[in-house]
């Protein structure tokens, strides 16, 4: 176990943690999670500590665990398409490695030095890219994670397409570590599509932009991502991606559809492709202090919400059926986006404001019964990110 | 044990069913519940085992009011599509209530925008897809079965099929799903957004072979037809070259929306009832479809024929026109049908490698079949790694299905050894679970014995399923009781 001055402090909802353990395998990991059992010490697991603000209002914690020195690939098999990690990988360390062998995965990342692989998949937040490309929910075949015991358990395995036991892979993800503390990700990689364009169009009412989106997604065209905010003024924002021959043709293209269905004020076509996502990577910065909520809302249903949230950044990801908004953190902010009455997520709110109510927006009953016996099943002493989870679990 | 209800509760319990679905739709003597003894599974497999008394409920609200019955007579339930499924999924293992979804097949919306519909679990897979093509798009999933089977079957199965390569499983293409929770409550799960709020069972659910909960609506993803589709056919002299073609493509960076092979005796099968034009000169072909954009098509066929060239192809050919392209893929769909006409019985194994693992898993069914003079044929999703060998016996042979079965579970190793694993697409059910501890210790299976108690602390749905015999869920309390004993070691 290791001392790091980096994650010496690990704060959370206003809270320092008095102590933080790093380990440096998962069998040391096992080890302290066994004796911090024994001694009944309630954790507070961390990877890169870019997205603390989203969870309950949890603890006390007696303890960070961090995954930070967990950050070993396990097995990258190119040619099968799969990669194994150890959950403290970085989202920069994947990307890295998958692009010397010209390969991918579809995650757009604010921080991603700093992101873990394993925060991804706990949080469970994924990108507007999953229109083209799916998210971590869809990638992962395997996970090993580790129970409040110290005992590891696996599901899934290193094949894409496999029914062998439960589905554990989608247990965890999203789970926000109530269920166990994630040791291994084995996830399906793809080949990268070849160049990347974003084409940027303006619109002065957020009609036009829906109208010319949607036209977009009911295309043949398959845009990689899809999304409309509305600072500085409303942008439709589409990312491309093809094989060199394809996608100066698929760019126009795009632009075809899009201003057939309304004309624009403005069109760029940028080869830089982070102007696809840049407003979304903004909205969802969760350490700005801001207030950001995550909003469900499919597509054709976006306008009206959208127009009830002009005043805050807006991005709506019209290919995942979402709606972020980042606004200032007060109570009004709060009430404002809760009388959107969509059952809001909150991914960033002061302590304060976080009293109260359950960031993750209301559970169906008999869903929640389900969730609550799952906790029980797992941790039934409640020592893992204890009441940050769903219903405060 | 679920039989041994007096004959007057049973009959009771009959007339209260019948107040429920309808009289026209319980069945509960012997006539009416024998074709529900089986599924496509071997008997050797499913053994002999009927319900109680099947139903056909026609709404979710008839499915609730029918679990709630179970549920007070203390009676499993388990819950059947088509019974296509090959591994005993559907086979009332003790008893109980099988309640059969085949009534229930109504689309409730069809939302182009938005790309979903929600639909009822058992309308059957191929007329779902047929439907949302009028409006230009699909239901990815595609088992060969698809004539037949039902989406609740595939939901509950996590199906593949030969576009899987491109589009994923079934669990990837369904976003929520309206279920009946072994407390007998209706509840929706997931939804059509990309993160719903709470948390979601959707994906849990999915592949849990209606062991969690009983499907009676599905939100399913719609994919957008692709503008442009192209569909080659590769011949090779042995499977070997066929199967380092295969690597070969996607390592080039082609992702293809399916890659299936087929082998000489599988090409001789089909091409004596279909004619596709398959050439049976041939050790193995490789099916390949691409799809996407007019250019990305373009240029990823050439890349494929390039590469199936470099890999020994004797010929390759580009069904150019849709009637070439469906009757390629005729003959692939039917294989399984014309295979089992050369053989009055067969055994289909589905087993899994990492797909560079191919050519030695290849090689070694071979020489399964010569070790244990078996016929084997090969048709599979080569490109996902997802083996197929179908074992052609004659039941009446003495020990001939012992031979098959003792070749199946050989095969199992060698693919759980080679990384791969016990089922890629069939499921557990009856037959393969068993063979579960061959890839998980019993820590893994506590965890996902922790899930089942979670949904079905009564154990009453579709019992005798996925876990190993002799392995309890109810029993393994093990977490807590784990800690309670380290608490009294610390107390000493
Ligand atoms: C709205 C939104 C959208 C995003 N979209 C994307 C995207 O498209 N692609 C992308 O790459 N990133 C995306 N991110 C960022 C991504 O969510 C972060 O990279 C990640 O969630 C946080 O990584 P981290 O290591 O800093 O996690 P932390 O902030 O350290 O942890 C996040 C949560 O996960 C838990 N946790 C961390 N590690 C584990 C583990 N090993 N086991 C169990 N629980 C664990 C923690 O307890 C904590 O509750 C998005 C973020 C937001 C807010
Ligand atoms: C010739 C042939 C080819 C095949 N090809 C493929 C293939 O390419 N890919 C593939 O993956 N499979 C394939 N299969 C296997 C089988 O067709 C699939 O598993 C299919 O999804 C089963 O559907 P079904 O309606 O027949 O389900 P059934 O066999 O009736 O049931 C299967 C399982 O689903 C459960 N179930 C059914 N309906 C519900 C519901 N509404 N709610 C909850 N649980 C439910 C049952 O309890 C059972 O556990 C093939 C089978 C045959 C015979």
């Amino acid at each position: 176990m290791s001392f790091d001055a980096e994650v010496a402090k690990v704060t959370v909802d206003g809270a320092e943690i008095p102590r933080v353990l790093v380990p440096e395998t998962v069998d040391e990991l096992c080890e302290a999670l066994s004796d911090l059992q024994r001694d009944r010490q309630r954790i507070l697991i961390v990877g890169g500590g870019t997205r603390l603000a989203f969870g309950n209002l949890g603890g006390p914690y007696d303890v960070a665990v961090s995954t930070r020195r967990l950050n070993r690939i396990l097995h990258y098999e190119p040619d099968d398409l799969t990669l194994a990690v150890e959950p403290g990988c970085t989202i920069a360390q994947v990307h890295e490695l998958l692009g010397q062998r010209g390969q991918m995965l579809a995650l757009d990342a604010a921080a991603a030095d700093t992101s873990t692989i394993g925060g991804a998949y706990a949080a469970g937040l994924s990108g507007p890219r999953r229109l083209g490309g799916g998210s971590l929910k869809d990638w992962t075949i395997g996970v090993e994670a580790a129970g409040p015991s110290g005992v590891v358990a696996k599901a899934g395995g290193m094949v894409v397409k496999n029914v062998t036991g439960y589905d554990m892979m989608h247990v965890h993800h999203a789970a926000l570590g109530a269920f166990g503390v994630v040791t291994r990700l084995n996830l399906k990689v793809f080949p990268s599509p070849g160049p990347a364009r974003a084409v940027v169009i303006q619109y002065q009412r957020p009609q036009d932009a829906y109208a010319a989106a949607i036209a977009l997604l009911r295309s043949q065209l398959q845009p990689s991502s899809l999304i409309i905010g509305n600072r500085p003024t409303w942008t439709l924002r589409v990312r491309c991606d093809a094989p060199p021959s394809a996608i100066e043709r698929l760019a126009e293209r795009v632009v075809t559809t899009a201003s057939e269905a309304a004309p624009p004020a403005q069109v760029d076509i940028l080869a830089d492709e982070a102007q696809a996502v840049a407003p979304f990577i903004d909205v969802t910065d969760l350490r700005a202090g801001l207030g950001v909520a995550r909003i469900p809302v499919p597509a054709s249903q976006q306008l009206p919400v959208v127009e009830l949230l002009m005043d805050d950044s807006v991005c709506a990801d019209l290919g995942s059926g979402l709606v972020y908004v980042a606004g200032p953190p007060t109570f009004d902010w709060r009430e404002r986006v809760i009388a959107t009455q969509q059952n809001p997520t909150f991914l960033a709110l002061p302590a304060t404001l976080k009293e109260g109510i359950d960031v993750f927006g209301s559970v169906r009953p008999a869903a929640g019964e389900v969730i609550r016996r799952m906790k029980q099943a797992f941790d039934p002493e409640r020592l893992l990110n204890p009441g940050r989870f769903v219903l405060h679990l | 044990m679920a039989s041994a209800l007096g004959p007057a509760t049973k009959s009771a319990l009959i007339s209260k069913l019948a107040a429920i679905v309808g009289e026209a739709h319980v069945a509960s003597d012997a006539a009416g519940l024998a074709v529900y003894e089986f599924d496509a599974s071997d008997e050797a497999i499913a053994g002999h085992h009927l319900p109680l008394v099947a139903v056909l409920p026609g709404s979710a609200e008839e499915v609730v009011q029918v679990v709630n019955l179970a549920l007070a007579h203390d009676l499993p339930v388990v819950a059947r599509g088509a019974g296509t499924g090959l591994a005993g999924g559907a086979i009332a293992a003790r008893g109980g209530i099988l309640i059969v979804m085949t009534r229930m097949t109504r689309i409730h919306e069809i939302n182009e925008i938005d790309r979903y519909a929600v639909v009822e679990p058992g309308i059957v897979n191929l007329d779902l897809s047929n439907t949302l093509l009028q409006q230009g798009y699909f239901f990815a999933p595609d088992p060969a079965s698809q004539r037949v089977c039902t989406l609740g079957g595939n939901i509950a199965n996590n199906s593949g099929g030969p576009h899987c390569l491109k589009y994923g499983v079934t669990s990837n293409h369904i976003l929520g799903l309206e279920v009946v929770l072994p407390s007998g409550e209706l509840t929706w799960v997931g939804g059509p957004s990309g993160e719903t709020s709470g948390y979601d069972l959707t994906g849990a659910i999915v592949g849990s072979e209606g062991t969690l909960g009983i499907v009676t609506k599905a939100m399913v993803r719609l994919t957008r037809k692709p503008e442009a589709v192209a569909v080659l056919l590769a011949a090779f002299p042995s499977m070997d070259a066929a199967s380092r073609a295969v690597s070969a493509i996607v390592a080039a960076g082609v992702l293809p929306a399916s890659l299936e092979m087929m082998d000489a005796l599988t090409i001789s099968a089909v091409e004596a009832a279909f004619h596709c034009g398959y050439p049976t000169d041939a050790a193995a072909v490789l099916l390949v479809e691409l799809d996407g954009l007019a250019e990305t098509v373009a240029e990823h066929g050439e890349i494929v024929a390039r590469k199936c060239r470099e890999h020994e192809a004797t010929m390759v050919r580009h069904a150019t026109t849709k009637a070439e392209q469906d009757l390629l893929w005729l003959g692939r769909k039917s294989a399984f049908g014309t295979l089992g006409r050369l053989a009055p019985n067969y055994y289909l194994q589905d087993t899994v490698v990492p797909r560079t693992k191919l050519p030695p898993a290849l090689e070694f069914v071979g020489q399964l079949g010569r070790e244990f003079r078996l016929e084997i044929a090969n048709v599979f999703h080569a490109g996902d790694g997802n083996l197929h060998p179908l074992m052609l016996f004659d039941r009446r042979e003495r020990g001939a299905i012992q031979r098959v079965l003792e070749a199946g579970d050989a095969l199992l190793e060698y693919c759980i050894a080679a990384g791969g694993a016990v089922s890629g697409e069939h499921g557990i059910g009856m037959e393969k679970k068993d063979a579960l501890s061959l890839c998980f210790t019993t820590d893994d299976l506590r965890a996902m014995a922790g899930l089942k108690r979670s949904f079905d602390p009564r154990e009453l749905f579709n019992p005798e399923k996925i876990f190993p015999s002799g392995f309890s869920c109810g029993e393994v309390n093990q977490l807590k009781q784990q800690s309670l004993m380290r608490d009294g070691m610390y107390v000493v």
